[in-house]
């Protein structure tokens, strides 16, 4: 599984391990919140990590990844060192439960799936 | 046929040159003529030359009804985006000339054109009854199903996949008409022209649809979709620089050939909050309370009256209140400005109601201006008549207030709060960028995101909490950045 952190997430979340899991920071630059998704879905990524539940509040995001079939987990914890933490913690979790155009929310102890946003 | 063409003479000059000296008793020769003044137009045509149209079409003579001129006029339009032709055109319409109805049919689904002429035709178009009506309304609507021969074959070359006739050796880009100046939309069109893209208009019936069926799978689409029901903005703000435009043009000649393809494709509109020269439509972004309060510098107590007000149009349905789209922190900012006037004026305005009416300004695809009379009545120019927001009459007072620059730094209560769209030197907000967080400058890097990695190395008694930083996001060039976001994340914090 392929996941793709957000640039607001701490470049040491891409050393984190899992078998059969890579991450990597994203880096590119500023681009709007659903070219992030699409570049993502370009480069071969199964997920993206986004920072805070804002990032799903206008539903573009959650609809960007919906149509490009890709994974979107946002963090409940708004503090960069955290997020990366919890992140570090559930790769396993993410590599068996999260599926292609699911939309979920890591939580300092769970990951829970959203029906809607 | 001698056409005067030389090569200092721009070709514009010739054609309008040309035109003016048509011999309308003959019209075979003139026809010859202006293939060849197309042809050359057609083989060099260039960028310099679209920027002189406007002046040059002023030109153009369209004073006898019937003349020949006037189809080659059209044509000449047709051809090349000509669309200050629409105005004379749009008088040969309403004057029944048939085939200024035809040509007209063809031009109202262009870019740039005024929905007023596809009106027109439409109008004028059922007066002509028969195969000529169906012939005109096929070539307005890729949705009409035409019933003659003559226009299932018409409708074929200007609607993609409908009838399998539309084109294939040059790529199609769909430009969305429902916003943006229009002149930058022509600016792009004639980019993309002379790259030698087929550009095509949305129509107006198909706004509404994300993909409209009858787009073909590799055809680019230049808009940037919004929440808002009312449509797309286009993706051509004053800023799009001409290597952007170049990017969708080589966008359109990459997936000439590509199977689906989804819209937006190539977003290209993150540059267009950086020229709000007019009141734009933003719709996206999931803002906070802290920094709605922060850019707006209004009270917890106010945000919660305004939630209220905002009616249908308040904070995202489903989601906890705390989240606020970009045009509703354009609202309550431009009311917070408001109210400070009236104030001045001895006049009490509630700010959540002034936003509620802000925010419907918002939601309209054009620059609305705004302020406030000399008796403290809050006003919105529409088509050049002040009309009084709250009665809807027309406003009697002098306007001593106009906001134009809601984005630039203003002061409110007892301080000045920073330009919205950056608030610092090395910060920016843009709704469709981290929700509408403001991040720092060339990253998807919001302030506050770094201001907490400071505080978490302040906590682990980091020697040097700065650097620890820079080693956590290596994509910040120096410690410019770290200080100028951690100032304004304490700023958003002391005002929460």
């Amino acid at each position: 599984v392929n996941v793709l952190v957000d640039a607001a997430i701490p470049d040491s979340v891409t050393r984190a391990n899992a078998a059969g899991v890579r991450v990597a920071r994203w880096t590119e630059g500023e681009v709007d919140d659903e070219e992030l998704v699409n570049e993502a879905k370009r480069m071969g990524f199964d997920a993206v990590v986004v920072i805070g539940r804002a990032m799903l509040g206008d539903g573009r995001l959650a609809r960007a990844a919906r149509e490009s079939s890709i994974a979107l987990i946002a963090t409940v914890t708004t503090d960069p060192l955290e997020a990366a933490t919890y992140l570090a913690a559930r790769l396993v979790s993410i590599r068996n439960r999260v599926q292609p155009g699911e939309v979920w929310l890591l939580r300092s102890d769970q990951l829970e799936q959203l029906d809607t946003v | 046929v001698d056409t005067g063409v030389t090569t200092d003479f721009s070709l514009l000059e010739t054609v309008v040159w040309a035109l003016s000296r048509v011999d309308t008793e003959s019209s075979d020769a003139a026809s010859s003529a202006f293939a060849l003044v197309l042809d050359r137009l057609d083989r060099t045509r260039a960028i310099e030359d679209y920027d002189r149209i406007p002046d040059a079409v002023g030109h153009l003579p369209f004073d006898r009804l019937g003349d020949d001129r006037t189809v080659i006029a059209a044509n000449l339009a047709l051809a090349h985006d000509m669309y200050e032709v629409v105005a004379p055109l749009a008088h040969l319409v309403r004057a029944g000339h048939v085939q200024t109805i035809l040509l007209a049919s063809g031009l109202a689904t262009h870019p740039g054109v005024p929905p007023v002429l596809k009106d027109l035709v439409i109008e004028h178009a059922e007066a002509l009854g028969g195969p000529l009506r169906d012939l005109a309304l096929s070539r307005l609507d890729p949705l009409h199903e035409p019933s003659t021969p003559a226009a299932i074959v018409d409708r074929g070359a200007r609607w993609f996949d409908r009838s399998n006739a539309f084109p294939t050796v040059a790529p199609v880009v769909v430009v969305d008409p429902s916003a943006g100046p229009a002149r930058d939309r022509w600016r792009l069109i004639g980019e993309l022209h002379s790259a030698g893209v087929i550009v095509k208009r949305l129509p107006h019936e198909v706004w509404q649809e994300p993909t409209p069926g009858w787009l073909p799978r590799s055809a680019l689409t230049v808009t940037a979709e919004t929440t808002s029901r009312r449509g797309r903005w286009l993706a051509t703000g004053g800023s799009l620089t001409r290597s952007m435009r170049r990017r969708v043009a080589e966008a359109a000649f990459a997936h000439i050939d590509a199977s689906p393809f989804n819209l937006p494709p190539q977003p290209i509109g993150v540059e267009r909050l950086e020229s709000v020269a007019t009141y734009e439509i933003f719709t996206a972004g999931a803002i906070p309370n802290s920094e709605v309060q922060f850019f707006a510098d209004i009270s917890h107590s106010t945000l919660s009256k305004a939630a209220k007000a905002f009616g249908e149009l308040a904070p995202r349905p489903g989601l906890s209140l705390n989240y606020w789209a970009f045009s509703q922190l354009v609202a309550l900012r431009a009311a917070r400005y408001l109210a400070r006037i009236a104030a001045d004026q001895h006049k009490r305005v509630a700010i959540a109601e002034l936003a509620s009416e802000m925010l419907r300004l918002t939601q309209e695809h054009q620059e609305v201006p705004f302020g406030v009379t000399s008796d403290g009545s809050v006003v919105a120019d529409r088509d050049g008549v002040l009309v009084n927001l709250k009665t809807g009459q027309q406003a009697m007072g002098d306007v001593v207030s106009l906001v134009d620059r809601i984005y630039e730094p203003i002061i409110l209560s007892e301080r000045t709060v920073p330009g919205l769209l950056r608030p610092t030197k090395l910060t920016r907000v843009h709704p469709g960028i981290a929700a509408g967080l403001p991040t720092i400058v060339g990253t998807r890097i919001p302030a506050r995101a770094i201001g907490a990695a400071l505080r978490d190395a302040r906590n682990s008694k980091m020697a040097d909490p700065y650097e620890a930083v820079l080693d956590a996001y290596p994509d910040l060039e120096d410690v410019d950045y770290v200080r100028d976001a951690e100032n304004l994340d304490r700023r958003i914090l002391a005002t929460s």
